[in-house]
């Protein structure tokens, strides 16, 4: 119908309201068709959410900015948003994001009576706290989380727990790990069994092709290590590895970040002279296909981190002094964005790219079992 | 009629209030509903088009004209449609989108509808119900419940006192 054409057009705020003219109007823009043809058409602008943390990491703000479709990378305009929780979470780190969706938590390291993971849609500023995890050991461990969006239906969070060695000095961690998965259409975690992961990973990790990935390592002798990559199809929930290059695969793990470059993925390897090489994997899976596109380096200031690729190519840097930076590997030319000069004073930030305004996610975030207040 | 080279042949296209409207036939097949007929060769004599009106076919006349113009360079047609439809109120970008509709001419429909989408951004509830013509169906407890749900979504609406 030509209404839904028109409703189509609508940005997210607009639509949200418009679910008030009347209850015809509220399911049609609640249906799930609707909102995943909105997510595809969404072509005008990008979102970037900001996050900024302050030294103690506690979430402290959010900037929106929109950025102009078109190469080059461009920023129309940013706004400030509140942090939406206020029911006592306070230490954040962000899992991930996908289709719109955020996915925080306040798991460190540290041992915490509970761990809090929470979903976010910052468009449509709703959020749900997940329910509690179920493996909870008695010893110190440590936890990695992954999170997806299966078939852009499914919310899924996989939680893997490494409970620490205390024997000796060996404060080595324990494989396989313990592992759990959370689905939102069951709404409760699942112990998956049977696991036979070797590498312990990292937190860090990057959503691809409906697979989570995180960089891993395994001991090799009792000097050497051997890194890799730790991957789980979330639709089957199948452990794989994929292998890194030679060269990656013997440096120091602390200087290497996974990420999704353009249409493929890969890792960013950092060292002393803070230079950035930029490795991707071209053809998925395939070890021989690695190749390293370029190098950063000798930029306008010391380069903090490196958090996102832009569609285009472009890299988006916190370059200290500067703020955000995007960084050209065609000119190899900077450019100073002008946003949050200050940022080096914080400690971390991280940056998060949505395709476009979404309504996701359907059932928990906008649907009628939303308004009805079922999660409230 | 404007159109200088060759031998243009034009067609004759009916309003449902009975005008009569001369168009080149190359501006008018933008409109896949009559470049159907002429294909099919029922446009000899004069083309009813029962669902536009006078005014709203003049107006898609002047697009087509317009349009057609302007060589194969898709950032021009842009901004001719973008400055084709700046002044149009709601009623007649209403009308349009429905010729549009009818005509199946996609390239003006997602213009107009776009347009349309721009103009209802900031708008009211009500203003879209009294455009729309929608009858409220919620009860008053429930319309209440579904703006408090979303309040911050009614930050920066626009007053209803334009069109």
């Amino acid at each position: 119908e030509l209404q839904i054409q028109i409703l189509q057009k609508l940005p997210v705020k607009s639509l949200i309201r418009f679910t008030a003219v009347c209850k015809s109007w509220r399911s049609i823009i609640t249906s799930t068709d609707f909102i995943s043809s909105h997510l595809s058409n969404g072509k005008n602008d990008s979102l970037l959410l900001l996050i900024r943390g302050d030294r103690h990491n506690i979430l402290d703000q959010l900037s929106l900015l929109k950025v102009a479709e078109n190469v080059p990378f461009d920023v129309s305009s940013s706004s400030q948003l509140e942090v939406p929780f206020d029911d006592g979470i306070e230490y954040y780190k962000i899992v991930g994001s996908c289709d719109g969706l955020l996915c925080l938590s306040d798991e460190t390291s540290r041992k915490l009576e509970h761990s809090h993971i929470t979903i976010w849609n910052p468009c449509v500023r709703n959020h749900l706290h997940l329910p509690l995890p179920n493996i909870n050991p008695e010893e110190d461990h440590s936890v990695a989380l992954g999170f997806g969006v299966a078939s852009h239906a499914y919310i899924k969070v996989v939680r893997l727990v490494y409970i620490y060695n205390n024997l000796g000095d060996d404060f080595r961690l324990i494989v396989p790990p313990q592992v759990e998965v959370f689905s939102d259409d069951k709404w409760r975690w699942r112990r998956l069994t049977g696991v036979s992961v070797t590498l312990t990973v990292m937190d860090w990790q990057a959503f691809f092709n409906g697979v989570v990935h995180w960089l891993g390592f395994e001991p090799i002798d009792a000097y050497n290590s051997r890194n890799s990559i730790l991957a789980f199809d979330i639709v089957d929930e199948v452990f794989s590895e994929v292998m890194l290059p030679d060269e990656l695969a013997s440096e120091d793990i602390a200087h290497l970040r996974i990420l999704v470059i353009g249409e493929s993925f890969g890792v960013v390897k950092h060292d002393r002279d803070d230079a950035y090489d930029v490795w991707v994997m071209k053809e998925y899976c395939v070890k021989e296909s690695w190749t390293k596109l370029y190098t950063i380096d000798h930029l306008i200031g010391k380069i903090e981190n490196l958090f996102k690729f832009w569609k285009s190519g472009e890299a988006l840097l916190e370059v200290k002094g500067y703020g955000l930076v995007v960084y050209n590997p065609e000119t190899k030319m900077p450019k100073v964005l002008g946003i949050n000069g200050g940022l080096s004073r914080w400690n971390s930030l991280e940056l998060h790219l949505r395709h476009c305004e979404s309504l996701k996610h359907r059932r928990s975030f906008f649907g009628e079992e939303y308004v009805a207040g079922k999660h409230r | 009629m404007a159109a200088e080279t060759g031998t243009p042949t034009t067609l004759t296209l009916k309003s449902n209030d009975d005008e009569l409207f001369s168009v080149a036939e190359s501006a008018a097949i933008l409109s896949v509903t009559i470049r159907n007929m002429v294909e099919d060769g029922c446009a000899g004599g004069v083309i009813p088009l029962d669902n536009v009106d006078g005014k709203t076919l003049a107006s898609v006349i002047t697009y087509m004209n317009g349009i057609s113009a302007i060589p194969a360079d898709e950032e021009k047609k842009k901004s001719y449609r973008d400055k084709f439809l700046s002044d149009k109120d709601f009623e007649t970008l209403a009308d349009m989108v429905l010729a549009a509709n009818y005509l199946n001419m996609s390239c003006l429909m997602d213009a107009v509808s776009a347009k349309i989408a721009q103009v209802m951004e900031k708008k009211s509830v009500g203003w879209v119900r009294r455009k729309f013509g929608i009858e409220n169906d919620y009860t008053p407890e429930e319309e209440a419940a579904v703006k408090e749900e979303h309040k911050w979504t009614f930050e920066g609406v626009e007053t209803d006192d334009d069109n």
